[in-house]
């Protein structure tokens, strides 16, 4: 190939190397070989015996002709090589000296890239800690979660043991379902007792999650067939180690949980604890009179246990459904009592473990995303406004014969640099983000195996956003100012004279900026929602006061402890308690607010329907009321007469008193627990609503499910909850809580000890969580946009200093030039607002789950979104257009 | 002692081309001839030789090429010396030429060293 035609590196690897080298060589030898015939046949040979002479001399042609093609084929390739490389590097340089000439533009698109890469690989960690990670049992997708419901509302209340196992005979699409329930036990040491998180499971539960012991053996169904008849315990590796110093004659070994002895048949492998992803301990399910009385085994009636399944092959989750439907069909048939408006629901384990955090992950992710696009629009429009900067430079380069595909390539690696830049920032933002957004997660919105972290994965999702961020929406405005025809793109550079009037019209910019300001308002509207809602909720009563209150647990094991020594246990550790100078009152119940171990029955009124009404029994010392801060309304207290053997006497709330005796006087009123010839209560008093479970839940419904307090000594748990009321600023100690715990029973361990007020704060954790993050992300989207419209208009006003020199000197004030580019900005805003409007009203649905008592189009949050953003944009707007005024006419006038 | 390049013949033959196209751009044949004229037989194993050399020596960087035509209207492949080139020439002619002072006066030396 003759250098006197340079080709683009590219196209010339297109072109067949070989045929031009062969070519070449083979007409240079063929020159030789006539030059020398003819020279012969002047010498005075005939024509034939000159061309044999020729090639005489010549030598082997073939073999010469094959090594000059050899050695060319080789150069040529070597030649490729290092230009290649010269010219990437050529490139390399090129790219980063534009930057240093323009450190402005390419700090805001790197930090611009890095809040979207950064702000979305943060996200992903999360989503991918959450959704993606397969869970760690064998085969985790088939394994599905059987909650047995109260139709036709659908309300989950688990299983009973004899339901359980009538869905493991009866279905025919589930290979195995395993009963499973998550217990707390006091396992007794040598030090202090403690308190384990454990599992009950019936024999096939190893089996079907798939899950084997590192050691020894799990549970099997020989261990689970007779009540007691099995006392076997399969142990966490954490817990091998802490408590039993990884000795390996464990097997064997007898452990007191419950103050039961419990033989330790296995040890889990590292890591593994189980369904709850938090236990230590598993139990077979017929050993249940570890917790609850044995009885249970036999009643269909009392349900609150899980139960796993696992399809068969090629079975769907609708299959199994159905299937599972007609079980509980035939068994609403065999035991109307019992199953009338009962039925099964199966949950993927996902489903069963994310619950309504998935629609949060979702819509925060949704959320990035959409902050991600304005980032990248952000990147668009200042690309689009250098690549017309650009236009002259890019103009001349061609006219002096830089080809475009060279131009491409050098724009391709300016993109490429930036997007690596930003990239590498946005890793680091990333890491900063999930440093700082895990603590701010509250307990429980993520399932317990979610760890969010910034790994391998996530950088890789971070990489691809990079390369897709700053490639192609970097690139293809600089392509399109590229492709642009030399001899137009010389003589607008020239004249510079673009119109300001242009500002609101339509174009690549104006589009960008509309859809930047679209989507900041969608993503403000689902922040102002969220914080509305949180507002709501944070106003919300409990009806209770829980400042300075502080909660404990702890279990009276029935082996030891039977219901007149819970009642004397009781009485004396309130009496301990209240003796300390820190202690205002103290009292023991069967549950604290907030605490999650409410326990429900049915009542039924003399008058009432058949059915009953479904309630939440909470058993309470004397000092329960005083001790939380829960308004006596009318009537009395609980008081010490209040015992076993007097009258059975009940406390009821204000909303149960409303909706029951809405006309009468509820002191003196009669219902009866359980069924027609259940124990009578009479009503004694009417305390202030309560909020137990929930901030959100509206308790003055008709279906709402009212709260009952019964005295303590009437109804002794065994689990119980201790409730102090602190005085002033001297808190109690959990050392001295343990100390007048074991005073009285040092086997006893006391756990999840809490001040209530926190456990108040965790109810809107979820709330706060998701505004601060949207709130977080579409401030800065609302920034970005802001800084999107700025430029835009900075850099036409900036081309159109001549016109408003003109315009100035020819009498125009500066207001009127002002009110000029604001016109066309607020066209602009006005034209994204409605967009934007428009997207949230579209889109702020998927919101619907996690707003308290606000509208999911709350015309209040929408309107004061949108005068916001109306705002800012023309702040943005305004700023420019003022500096653009200011200038000198004279010299702008002289400059061109 | 300066040694001799690795093969006597073709390092004399790059050395020929290169002294040939010290005088201005020439195509092979041109180049042939001349060596022939010059030499009378250096180039006996085959004229053909010469373009293997002449690649070599254009892969090296010590000539180049470009298709001209000839003084005969031909299109024709024409090499010329380009820097590196001229200098490989200088030192080479150097080497060569204290080479064959060092053979000269060994053969002309009549007693055998001490």
């Amino acid at each position: 190939m003759a250098p006197s035609s340079p080709r683009p590196g590219w196209r010339r690897l297109l072109h067949s190397l070989r045929s031009d080298i062969r070519g070449d060589v083979r007409a240079e030898l063929s020159f030789h070989l006539e030059m020398r015939t003819a020279d012969l046949v002047a010498s005075g040979l005939s024509r034939d015996e000159a061309r044999a002479e020729a090639e005489r001399q010549f030598g082997d042609m073939l073999l010469i002709r094959d090594e000059c093609i050899t050695i060319d084929e080789r150069r040529e390739r070597r030649v490729h090589r290092t230009e290649m490389i010269g010219d990437m590097w050529n490139d390399l340089r090129f790219a980063l000296r534009t930057f240093r000439r323009s450190p402005g533009f390419t700090s805001a698109v790197i930090a611009t890239l890095a809040l979207g890469i950064g702000a979305s690989t943060a996200m992903f960690s999360l989503v991918d800690s959450t959704l993606l990670r397969p869970l760690p049992f064998h085969e985790p997708d088939d394994i599905v979660v059987l909650w047995g419901i109260k139709q036709p509302e659908g309300d989950i209340r688990g299983a009973s043991f004899p339901e359980i196992a009538d869905w493991r005979s009866m279905n025919h699409t589930l290979t195995d379902v395993a009963l499973f329930d998550p217990i707390s036990l006091n396992l007794r040491t040598t030090a202090e007792p403690v308190r384990l998180s454990g599992e009950m499971v019936s024999g096939g539960f190893f089996q079907l999650i798939g899950a084997r012991a590192a050691l020894g053996r799990t549970i099997l169904p020989s261990d689970d067939d007779a009540p007691d008849a099995h006392p076997v315990a399969v142990i966490s590796d954490a817990l091998w180690h802490e408590r039993f110093a990884g000795d390996s004659a464990i097997i064997g070994r007898i452990i007191t949980l419950n103050d039961r002895a419990l033989t330790v048949i296995g040890v889990m492998p590292p890591g593994f604890t189980g369904l709850s992803f938090a236990a230590d301990v598993w139990v077979p399910s017929m050993m249940i009179s570890l917790t609850s009385p044995a009885s249970i085994i036999e009643r269909r009636g009392t349900r609150w246990l899980m139960a796993v399944g696992r399809l068969k092959p090629g079975v769907t989750m609708a299959d199994a459904q159905r299937d599972i439907d007609g079980v509980a069909a035939r068994l609403t048939q065999s035991y109307p009592e019992t199953n009338t408006d009962r039925g099964v629901r199966l949950m993927s384990l996902e489903e069963n473990y994310l619950g309504s955090t998935r629609s949060l992950l979702f819509t925060l992710f949704g959320a990035v995303f959409l902050f991600l696009l304005i980032a990248c629009v952000n990147v668009t429009s200042l690309q689009l406004v250098r690549g017309i900067a650009r236009r002259r430079e890019i103009a001349v380069r061609m006219a002096i014969g830089a080809d475009r595909a060279r131009l491409v390539r050098q724009l391709l690696v300016e993109g490429v640099v930036l997007a690596i830049a930003g990239g590498v920032v946005g890793a680091l933002v990333a890491w900063l983000g999930v440093r700082a957004m895990t603590p701010l997660i509250p307990d429980g919105l993520l399932p317990a195996y979610a760890h969010p972290e910034v790994n391998g994965r996530a950088l890789a999702f971070g990489l691809g956003v990079a390369v897709f961020a700053g490639v192609i929406f970097g690139v293809v405005p600089a392509f399109r100012s590229a492709r642009r025809d030399i001899s137009t793109a010389l003589r607008e550079a020239g004249a510079s004279n673009s119109g300001l009037a242009r500002i609101g019209r339509a174009g690549a910019h104006q589009f960008l900026v509309v859809g930047q300001i679209a989507i900041a308002l969608v993503l403000l509207a689902g922040a102002g929602l969220m914080l509305r809602s949180l507002r709501h909720q944070l106003a919300v009563s409990p009806g209770f006061r829980p400042d300075g209150v502080l909660g404990a647990r702890l279990n009276l094991p029935a082996e030891r402890y039977d219901s007149d020594a819970r009642i004397a246990f009781a009485n004396q550790l309130i009496d301990r308690l209240e003796s300390l100078p820190s202690v205002e009152s103290a009292a023991m119940s069967s549950d604290l607010p907030f605490g999650g171990s409410s326990s429900a029955a049915i009542l039924r009124l003399p008058e009432g329907d058949e059915d009953g009404v479904r309630f939440y029994r909470h058993a309470g010392s004397p000092s329960y009321f005083a001790t939380l801060g829960i308004p006596i309304i009318r009537g009395r207290s609980f008081t010490t007469t209040d015992t076993k053997g007097s009258p059975e006497v009940a406390v009821i709330s204000d909303a149960m008193a409303k909706r029951f005796w809405p006309n009468a006087d509820p002191i003196g009123q009669h219902f009866r627990i359980g069924g027609a010839d259940g124990p009578q209560m009479t009503v004694v008093g009417v305390a202030g609503t309560v909020r137990y479970r929930d901030l959100t839940t509206n308790l003055a419904a008709p279906g709402s499910e009212p709260d009952v307090y019964f005295p303590l000594a009437q109804h002794p748990a065994s689990a119980m909850e201790i409730s102090v009321r602190q005085k002033g600023s001297s808190p109690l100690s959990l050392a001295t809580l343990q100390r007048e715990v074991a005073a009285l029973d040092p086997s006893l361990p006391i756990y999840d000890v809490r001040q209530l007020s926190s456990d108040l704060r965790t109810q809107s954790a979820t709330g706060r969580f998701g505004s601060l993050t949207l709130g977080v992300f579409s401030a800065v989207a609302l920034i970005l946009a802001a800084i999107g419209i700025y430029g835009v208009v900075a850099f036409v006003v900036g081309r159109s200093r001549r016109e408003i020199a003109i315009r100035m000197a020819l009498g125009a004030r500066a207001t009127s030039v002002v009110r000029l580019i604001l016109r066309g900005g607020l066209l602009l805003t006005t034209a994204g607002v409605l967009l934007g409007v428009a997207g949230a009203f579209a889109t702020s649905r998927v919101l619907r789950d996690q707003l308290f008592e606000v509208s999911a189009t709350d015309p209040i949050t929408f309107s004061s979104v949108a005068l916001l953003v109306l705002l800012v944009a023309l702040s943005a707007t305004y700023l420019p257009a003022r500096r653009a005024t200011r200038v000198e006419v004279q010299r702008v006038l002289r400059e061109e | 002692m300066p040694r001799p390049p690795q093969d006597l013949l073709q390092g004399t033959l790059d050395l020929l081309v290169l002294k040939t196209l010290s005088w201005g751009p020439a195509h092979g044949y041109a180049i042939a001839r001349w060596i022939q004229q010059l030499t009378g037989q250096v180039l006996d194993v085959g004229e053909g030789s010469l373009y293997p050399a002449l690649h070599r020596l254009e892969e090296r960087g010590l000539v180049k090429s470009e298709w001209q035509l000839s003084p005969n209207n031909r299109r024709a492949k024409f090499y010329q010396l380009t820097t590196r080139g001229r200098q490989q020439l200088r030192t080479e002619t150097a080497t060569w030429t204290e080479f064959v002072d060092a053979v000269g006066k060994v053969l002309r030396t009549t007693a055998q060293p001490a």
